[in-house]
């Protein structure tokens, strides 16, 4: 069983096909321009933090620490993929709980000017459990889940061979 | 953007500090932006050293290798760069298991003739008289249920060519380019060489294709695997080849773009010299990068994107999501 990894709870917000491919390996159009630009992006900013606090994924964009709390911040385009990111980084306040480490998240909408303030509770991560089991479902399917037209298809790198 | 270089003089390619850099026997000398190379074709001598082999693998840049008569002979390709365990084992898996197997041999078969008779149509609209080969193809495409074998499925489709190369004496109507009859090793006449030297083309092209998937490329369907060649790369190539490599003939032909001039008898057999492959490269790449409107995706895509969209179905077929339907070119 391969491990749950942030970019999967996101995938699994934003498009369940698109979570079978990236759990079988099967990665998206390296030529889609919308790609380029989110790695023109990641690769421009924050480059300091991000060395040094890697999750097992790109990303986590910035930490810091605010009177000895630990604050995990990810930064987004756009709010097109906001539920997806925000249950990512909640999976990653999630994470370093049960680790033993108690940290706030922030979501950062640099273009929109917004901030949405994270923090974990019962709830969310009765969630976050829930979406984990079924991940597990949906990867271990034979056949990726049904094409659905769905808005965020248009910038999406899978979106040439899912309708090719 | 990406772009295909063809190299046509002898030369020495190098790494010169993070580039590449062609130095050619005239003692021309040309920079080669790498990130922007998809892959170079050399029709001359090449020597190149390990720094830059492994350069290219890290910049994922293939190589293709035409010999003196300009035949495809091989390609350096770097390790795969898109791996996915799942994919590779289904690939293997609809090449091992006959009926799998048959069912994309078939596919790629049919799609060839479909293609070939699109060609034919559209010519036939236009007053050449056709009607008889189109016929055949007709016959050929009902029968190709009942092969059930690659190899018999590889007689019928060696049959449609022969009448469709045949049906070239009629559309080209050019005395210099007759057909008469389909040689390839040596090709006897000048249109013969043409179609062997757009196939290498041809050949190459699709192959840089596979590598941005995760295909396989030395698992065919139709042409059998031997793990020594590419074969999936042939196996696409036939589906493409009216409605790239014959129509690229066809616009050279018909403009008078290409003449005697550009051929030279060697060892028997008449083949396009450089000035000649110039021409046609030319044509081809701008063939390649010319644009089809996509209903399914909304929007216009480049003759080379069509291929990359033909192995992504044939992915999703392996992945068991949808059943492959060759391209139909109805334009
Ligand atoms: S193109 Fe649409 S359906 Fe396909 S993976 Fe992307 S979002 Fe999902």
């Amino acid at each position: 069983m391969q491990r749950i990894n942030g970019t999967m709870i996101a995938s699994y917000y934003a498009c369940k096909r698109e979570l079978w491919y990236m759990a079988h390996q099967i990665t998206p159009d390296q030529d889609n321009p919308f790609l380029d630009l989110g790695r023109l992006v990641e690769e421009e900013s924050y480059q300091e933090e991000k060395k040094k606090f890697l999750i097992g994924d790109v990303l986590i964009d910035i930490v810091r620490s605010e009177e000895g709390k630990l604050i995990v911040g990810e930064i987004k385009k756009s709010s097109r993929s906001k539920r997806s990111g925000i249950m990512q980084l909640y999976f990653y306040l999630w994470y370093l709980k049960e680790r033993g480490v108690k940290a706030r998240g922030e979501v950062l909408f640099p273009r929109e000017k917004r901030k949405i303030p994270l923090v974990l509770n019962r709830a969310i991560e009765e969630e976050l459990k829930r979406a984990m089991r079924e991940i597990e479902l949906i990867i271990a399917q034979e056949v990726p889940p049904r094409r659905e037209k769905i808005p965020l298809c248009t910038p999406c790198a899978f979106r040439d061979f899912c309708f090719a | 953007m990406s772009e295909s270089i063809y190299a046509f003089s002898h030369g020495i390619l190098k790494r010169k500090q993070n580039t590449l850099f062609f130095e050619s026997q005239d003692g021309s000398q040309r920079y080669l932006p790498v990130e922007g190379v998809r892959d170079i074709h050399f029709f001359g001598e090449v020597t190149l050293n390990k720094e830059v082999l492994e350069f290219l693998s890290q910049k994922s840049v293939l190589l293709h290798f035409y010999n003196h008569y300009g035949y495809y002979v091989g390609s350096f390709y770097p390790r795969e760069h898109y791996n996915s365990g799942c994919l590779i084992l289904r690939q293997a898996e609809h090449y091992l298991e006959p009926e799998k197997r048959l069912v994309l041999a078939r596919q790629f078969v049919r799609g060839a003739l479909q293609n070939i008779q699109a060609v034919l149509k559209y010519y036939h609209r236009r007053g050449f008289a056709l009607a008889s080969a189109i016929g055949q193809m007709e016959s050929f495409l009902c029968g190709l249920e009942e092969q059930d074998t690659p190899d018999a499925l590889m007689a019928v489709e060696g049959n449609a060519w022969d009448i469709y190369y045949q049906s070239f004496d009629v559309i080209l109507n050019d005395q210099d380019f007759q057909m008469e009859k389909r040689t390839k090793r040596p090709p006897e006449n000048q249109l013969n060489s043409l179609i062997s030297f757009g196939n290498s083309l041809l050949y190459a092209a699709v192959l840089s294709e596979i590598y941005k998937t995760h295909l396989d490329p030395r698992i065919g369907f139709l042409h059998a695997t031997n793990f020594r060649r590419f074969s999936l790369n042939l196996d696409v190539a036939e589906i493409f080849k009216p409605v790239i490599v014959s129509r690229v003939i066809f616009a050279l032909v018909n403009k008078k773009a290409i003449s005697s001039r550009e051929f030279d008898e060697r060892l028997g057999g008449l083949y396009l010299n450089e000035r000649g492959r110039k021409v046609f490269v030319e044509k081809f790449e701008e063939k390649m990068k010319s644009t089809v409107n996509y209903k399914r995706i909304g929007r216009k895509v480049s003759y080379r994107r069509l291929i990359r969209l033909e192995l992504y179905k044939i992915e999703k077929h392996l992945l068991g999501e949808e059943e492959y339907q060759p391209l139909l070119a109805e334009w």
